[in-house]
């Protein structure tokens, strides 16, 4: 049975992102992400104001930055999130968008040993920070589409946040043993939005990922970067997206995607109509 | 603002966000909320909203925030994330942070004036922060003249009349000056032996000009050596490290602080650990209500 998700960014104005999240907590999606646009509104406070305002959902990061804040700053701001959602609040931490980071100055050494070492000192935090009896631990989520990472969260984290070229992605899951998330967008006979989302993806994506001519990949990208737009051909945009003309198309394809997810998150660009078929998923499974 | 002093109140993220609700309707009668920083607490990014969200007039501040712990742009977006939402009555308290905690964290106090002068003006590049006051926690005499040039106020932990006399020394400009300090409103033994450790926090940590300045650095030192020697010195820390420890003696002294010219007083932990008390220091300094 495939979770749905609701997956936000920070760069979401927080009166459109409260009310997504009063529809999604309203039609049973089973959490919010919200991943950290290292350029826009705060992770910590923002995830705050959405738990704050929310009852039952389930609310998580997806991701916050492990290159931006230490490891206390991200165990202090779990314990404040995890008593003012009473428990809902589950961490998921990565790397970041290399480029924000690049034009912050900050040099990205080392990812894989930095996860380790921040998984067990969040850990380590919490226990210190000053909380009532009842609050839990947050469960640890990473979000990364290395290999060497994904095997790290296969050890020790709850699941990976997996985004990516689908049939890569799927070679991955396959032995992956903790929960496992897909967080592509997703687009319901919007094409030209598919289009300017997969390109950028396209971009960031390394080659040796993506099943496709590369010549033609560079030119894409090239073509991109250039307009700002880019006529992709339909096998880069399944690949890279859940692409569907109707709403009937769209639930069987996330249905058959449960056969290897857990959790399917519906993330930006938001659509009504992409979110009500998702309800009915949520109302029926 | 009622009256010719503004009043703050400290409160930390020690509290149960159910105690803070009810800590909220007391506190929104002072002109300003400062949310302080301490490693053991639930850090004050999610503090804020919470308080954000349950008062409505008083000013809510970091109080303090250190740069050298958060990257700046942090603190500047989470600022911008609460305006957006409860809209322009924040203000931003920076400063070193207490020492003990940096070097808990690995983090070394080094260039801490030229970080704190880069992260405010990094802060007041934006047109969105023209309604947001930059405080400055200072109790070093260089620290104290910059902040004064940069800042909208500058924070002094000191509480006794004469230290902050010769803190004030030091301004190079005229600007805001609070006296942010332990105190209690209503005494009990567990919380005295609170305002003990607050009051060691602050001479523990103070610099070295002040503490020859005043001959009292072999008291500092053996407090840092020793915690419990604050019982030793408990007079004298209570005279001249904190506000007060009951109604009476914090209503002197916020009279003493109006003749200096002292023009905020920050009540600071462990206050809040009595919702009585802060609620009759309300009615005693005559704040509006």
């Amino acid at each position: 049975m495939v979770k749905i998700s609701l997956g936000l960014t920070t760069s979401t104005p927080l009166n459109k992102a409260l009310d997504l999240a009063k529809f999604c907590e309203d039609n049973n999606f089973y959490r919010i992400w919200i991943g950290e646009d290292i350029s826009s509104r705060e992770i910590f406070t923002y995830t705050s104001i959405i738990s704050m305002k929310t009852e039952k959902i389930r609310i998580a990061t997806g991701i916050v930055s492990i290159f931006t804040r230490n490891s206390w700053q991200i165990a202090s701001s779990s314990a404040g999130i995890q008593e003012i959602s009473r428990n809902r609040f589950d961490l998921g931490i990565g790397v970041g968008g290399l480029d924000e980071l690049e034009k912050l100055g900050i040099e990205v050494k080392n990812p894989y040993g930095r996860m380790k070492r921040y998984y067990y000192e969040i850990k380590e935090y919490f226990k210190i920070i000053k909380k009532p009896s009842w609050i839990k631990e947050p469960k640890i989520y990473f979000g990364s589409r290395g290999k060497l990472i994904i095997k790290l969260a296969n050890e020790i984290a709850q699941g990976n946040i997996f985004s990516g070229p689908l049939d890569y992605l799927m070679s991955v899951v396959k032995g992956f043993k903790k929960e496992r998330i897909l967080w592509n967008p997703v687009f319901l006979g919007d094409k030209r939005a598919a289009n300017t989302i997969v390109a950028t993806m396209l971009a960031s994506t390394p080659a040796e990922q993506i099943d496709y001519d590369r010549k033609k990949i560079e030119e894409m990208v090239k073509n991109f970067k250039k307009e700002g737009y880019a006529d992709l051909d339909e096998k880069i945009i399944e690949m890279f997206s859940i692409y569907a003309e109707s709403a009937d198309e769209l639930i069987d394809k996330i249905k058959e995607l449960g056969r290897f997810f857990d959790e399917i998150v519906v993330g930006i660009p938001i659509n009504k109509k992409v979110l009500e078929a998702c309800a009915e998923i949520c109302s029926t499974e | 603002m009622c009256g010719d002093m503004l009043y703050g109140i400290n409160l930390n993220g020690d509290v149960e966000f159910s105690k803070l609700h009810d800590l909220c309707r007391i506190a929104d009668n002072y002109d300003y909320i400062f949310v302080g920083e301490n490693i053991r607490f639930k850090h004050s990014f999610t503090i804020l909203p919470f308080i954000a969200e349950n008062t409505e007039k008083a000013r809510i501040a970091t109080g303090i925030i250190s740069p050298l712990i958060n990257m700046c742009f942090q603190i500047k977006q989470s600022f911008r994330t609460l305006l957006e939402l409860y809209g322009r009555r924040f203000s931003i308290a920076l400063a070193m942070g207490d020492v003990y905690g940096l070097n808990y964290l690995g983090i070394e106090p080094k260039n801490v004036i030229e970080k704190i002068k880069s992260c405010v003006e990094e802060i007041k590049v934006y047109k969105w922060t023209k309604d947001v006051e930059i405080f400055i926690g200072a109790s070093a005499p260089k620290m104290i003249g910059e902040a004064s040039k940069i800042a909208d106020g500058v924070l002094l932990n000191y509480a006794s009349p004469e230290f902050i006399g010769w803190a004030k020394g030091f301004l190079d400009r005229k600007t805001k000056i609070g006296c942010y300090a332990p105190a209690l409103a209503e005494c009990s033994d567990e919380n005295l032996k609170k305002l003990l450790y607050a009051s060691a926090v602050i001479i523990r940590g103070a610099n070295k000009d002040f503490l020859e300045e005043f001959g009292i650095k072999k008291i500092a030192d053996e407090i840092k050596n020793d915690i419990t020697k604050v019982f030793k010195y408990k007079d004298f820390l209570l005279e001249n490290f904190t506000i007060g420890k009951n109604v009476d003696e914090i209503v002197d002294r916020v009279r003493e602080y109006k003749k200096i010219g002292v023009d905020m007083c920050i009540f600071a932990s462990p206050i809040y650990y009595s919702h009585n008390g802060i609620k009759r220091l309300v009615e005693a300094l005559g704040l509006c209500s």
